[in-house]
């Protein structure tokens, strides 16, 4: 099974330019290689342009709410453990209205992985300041600077024990591919922060913006090390910062047999 | 001989009164008679006032009370109103010592009435002018003996308090030592100090004159609380997920159902968004899921039942109502979710609500929620309250399995396909490709704004719900009572047994229509016969469905967050016959 397979007769509907691309792009080759049956990937999206992107890869896919994604998606993998279940949504999506969920996915270890297609604006409602878009900043469509502090998403994912904190720069199919597969196949729950180019509205972190900044980390960092990686802010690390195999959330719950009878016995006088 | 009785054990929370108040039902059960007792308590871990009403010949709250078992002084003041002539009160013999403003845990609501009424007097002397049979128990004396002979000190053996006033007080309303003794050792499982305690305290009231309660029927005896027959019934009824945020008077329920889980997944969420969202989640990979939660909580559900409602996902939302708007008051009941359940999320949610009167309704209609939504792919919104929540009755084993459903996979399947009645074919995701949306859709799951598709998805979900309109057309309401009665009298959920009470006593001929789906409302023009009273335990919200099919000539509302009592809807007939639009119901402590 091969690329061709996942496509859709869906029209993308993404601006020219636009860094979903990339990523769309990278997913699908990743998920190729890994051979994933359609029927057994399950995408799940909330609102926003990236959402849409589980109409752009076939499989089974769930479009959900507004910040809702993650919920959803943990009942999916809880349900039917064989499934390989992924989201994707919008860095206001994961990180603003759908905050509480982003903390709670990594207390669980959920085998699900969260890409966060981070662009830092709300584009589809035309460009209002992102949870990660830094204060002080006006971008094109905005009427004052933002007055609220950007948030650090592999910071928050490492003090919410997710097992897997990766970042990756959507314009870098290749290189993001590669830590898109190694998400994939770990075992729990995970993040790959996406930077990503909104070419509309957000006219400081372009191309050119990111492309200046952005590097590769070296590999075989120490925990200390890493966790200053994940706090630089003039230059910007991709790779994957943090992984580690632990009991997911399934294996910490104890099944055991129940016999009904026996429940009601309990009342009986 | 018709054993009938009201009365109430209180005492403050935390000291004994949920096993006293479980030790009265279950000796009347064992007995062999009806029994139902309904718990009051506050939203407080220790301290506060906390009482048993318990009935017996019956399953409806009634007053005034026949007796008054009383842990402590506050449970004399704030009861002691509701005593017949003639009535029981077992206490301490030092809480007659007490002034009302020496309590501080009591409301000063409370003491300000109280005080109103009766100056700053020992409520030994503003007993006085009662006619009851007062028992005052000499309990230090008791707990010092008691200490001498097991030989263990006072500090171990004060906690029998609640058994030596309860077995008294059982003694002295006609039960026998030995279904009292048979009643402490099902309670506790190492009973013997608490049997020790019974005798002693039986020794004192042993001369009493009394009725002694005649044996009831015999056989087979369940008791429970509603929130136990719940979790039992969704247990058979084979629920494989449930999520949920802990939340009064929900809880109970879901860690019920986690301790005897068996298999089933079971996820405690961040917030209510998310236990419906979990729920959602496994329901589209196939499971029988379900969630439970309260007024807050469903309020934070609502923008799940939408996406429910649009992605066509079975799923069932057990609401105990309690007291509201917002927080209100948590440990307390009502009725006030009925238009907020039927109306909830944004734009045409289509969905069922399915509101039971009694513990064994609430068996049925989980069973019947389970099969509506996964028939309808839907969500089903299953209405009860505190009251039911919380009161322990006798049942009958009435737990039925519900069989799973078999999905077949096909070819070019279709998640959304048109179709004659508007239900599509339900695979999991897993099973086939597709795109379960949110969205406007086409037939495979794609985003469409194509206005012709648009009313085609608009009309395929309209024809579903006709159609589920017509399947429970049958079953939406239950009708009691004279068919060509002076007065109908509609009402929905915990308020039956006392209806059912009230009709039959009444001197006037009233029959009574049982609202069971709300949603779809059923037309109920046809049963109207004579005047129209309307009974809830909110501010007018089934009058405000009603009012579509017929004119409610008058309403009767329970707004003080307590349960309706038989003798105030008798008076609230009496009153609507007489004419008067709006009527009260006050009754409760």
């Amino acid at each position: 099974m091969k690329g061709p397979e996942y496509r859709t007769e869906a029209w993308v509907q993404w601006c020219p330019g636009c860094g979903n691309y990339g990523i769309l792009t990278a997913l699908r080759e990743a998920i190729s290689e890994l051979e994933i049956e359609p029927k057994k990937l399950v995408i799940v999206s909330g609102i926003g342009c990236s959402s849409r992107i589980v109409y752009y890869i076939r499989g089974s896919n769930v479009h959900t709410i507004h910040g809702r994604a993650i919920p959803v998606a943990s009942g999916i993998k809880l349900a039917n453990p064989e499934l390989t279940v992924i989201v994707a949504a919008g860095d206001g999506d994961i990180l603003g209205i759908g905050a509480g969920h982003f903390v709670a996915l990594g207390r669980r270890n959920i085998d699900v992985k969260v890409l966060i297609h981070d662009n830092a604006v709300y584009g589809l409602t035309k460009g209002q300041a992102g949870p990660t878009l830094p204060s002080g900043i006006k971008l094109r469509a905005m009427k004052y600077a933002n007055p609220q502090e950007a948030l650090n998403p592999l910071l928050l994912a490492f003090a919410c024990n997710y097992t897997f904190i990766a970042r990756g720069y959507a314009y870098h199919v290749k290189k993001l591919k590669e830590i898109l597969l190694e998400a994939l196949k770990h075992r729990g729950s995970a993040v790959v922060d996406i930077l990503q180019p909104c070419v509309t509205y957000n006219d400081l972190m372009t191309k050119e913006w990111f492309e200046s900044k952005i590097y590769y980390l070296e590999p075989n960092l120490d925990k200390e090390a890493v966790l200053h990686k994940m706090m630089e802010k003039e230059r910007i690390p991709l790779g994957i910062f943090f992984k580690e195999e632990k009991e997911t959330f399934d294996k910490r719950m104890r099944e055991f047999e129940v016999d009904l009878e026996s429940v009601i016995q309990k009342f009986k006088l | 001989m018709k054993v009938d009785l009201s009365f109430v054990i209180g005492g403050f929370q935390g000291g004994g009164i949920e096993s006293a108040g479980q030790i009265a039902v279950k000796a009347f059960a064992i007995k062999g008679h009806r029994v139902f007792g309904s718990r009051e308590y506050h939203s407080n871990i220790i301290g506060a006032h906390s009482y048993y009403h318990i009935r017996v010949g019956g399953k409806a709250l009634r007053m005034p009370l026949d007796a008054l078992i009383a842990l402590d002084a506050e449970s004399i003041f704030t009861h002691f109103k509701n005593l017949r002539n003639g009535a029981i009160l077992v206490c301490d013999q030092k809480s007659l010592e007490k002034k009302a403003s020496e309590i501080p845990s009591m409301s000063r609501a409370l003491r300000e009435r109280i005080e109103r009424r009766y100056g700053s007097q020992k409520l030994g002397k503003i007993l006085e002018n009662l006619e009851i049979r007062l028992i005052a128990l000499p309990m230090a004396e008791l707990l010092r003996k008691l200490s001498e002979e097991v030989k263990k000190p006072m500090s171990s053996v004060s906690r029998t308090l609640n058994v030596m006033a309860t077995s008294a007080g059982l003694y002295a309303l006609g039960l026998d030592v030995l279904t009292i003794g048979r009643a402490i050792e099902r309670h506790f499982p190492n009973p013997e100090l608490n049997l020790i305690a019974m005798e002693m305290a039986i020794e004192e009231v042993r001369d009493l004159e009394r009725n002694e309660i005649p044996d009831g029927k015999k056989g087979e005896k369940i008791v429970l609380t509603g929130n136990e027959a719940v979790a039992i019934a969704k247990l058979y009824s084979g629920i494989e997920f449930l999520s949920f945020y802990p939340i009064t008077p929900a809880t109970d329920e879901a860690l019920f159902i986690e301790e005897n889980r068996g298999r089933t997944i079971i996820v405690q969420a961040e917030d209510e968004i998310s236990a419906l969202g979990m729920a959602l989640g496994a329901s589209i990979a196939g499971l029988r899921a379900t969630v439970t939660t309260s007024g807050p909580g469903f309020s934070l559900m609502n923008e799940m039942i939408s996406f429910a409602v649009q992605a066509e996902i079975p799923v069932v939302i057990t609401l105990w109502m309690r007291a509201s708007p917002s927080t209100g008051i948590a440990t307390r009941t009502g009725q006030q979710d009925l238009l907020h359940a039927i109306f909830s999320g944004h734009g045409d949610t289509f969905k069922i609500v399915i509101a039971s009167g009694d513990h064994e309704e609430a068996v049925e209609d989980v069973q019947l929620s389970f099969k509506l939504a996964e028939d309808f792919q839907m969500p089903v919104i299953h209405l009860l309250d505190k009251f039911i929540a919380s009161s322990l009755t006798t049942v009958e084993n009435k737990f039925q399995l519900l069989p799973k459903r078999k999905f077949e996979a096909y070819e070019g399947y279709l998640r959304y396909k048109l179709t004659e009645e508007g239900i599509s074919p339900f695979v999991p995701v897993g099973m086939a490709t597709m795109i379960v949306s949110s969205l406007e859709h086409d037939e495979y799951g794609f985003a469409s704004e194509d206005p012709v598709n648009r009313e085609e998805m608009m009309l395929k979900r309209i024809r579903k719900f006709k159609k589920l309109a017509e399947k429970v057309s049958g079953n939406s309401y239950s009708v009691y009572g004279d068919k060509n009665a002076e007065l109908t009298i509609f009402s929905f959920g915990s308020t039956k047994s006392a209806i059912l009470e009230a009709i039959e006593e009444s001197e006037f001929s009233a029959k009574f229509v049982q609202l069971r789906i709300l949603s779809p409302f059923p037309d109920i023009s046809e049963e109207i016969s004579g005047k129209v009273l309307c009974i809830e335990s909110n501010a007018g919200q089934l009058s405000f469905l009603l009012e579509r099919y017929c004119n409610v000539d008058s309403i009767a509302m329970k707004l003080n967050s307590r349960p309706v009592y038989v003798d105030e809807v008798i008076r609230a007939i009496e009153e609507a016959m007489n004419g008067k639009k709006e009527v009260i119901l006050s009754e409760g402590a």
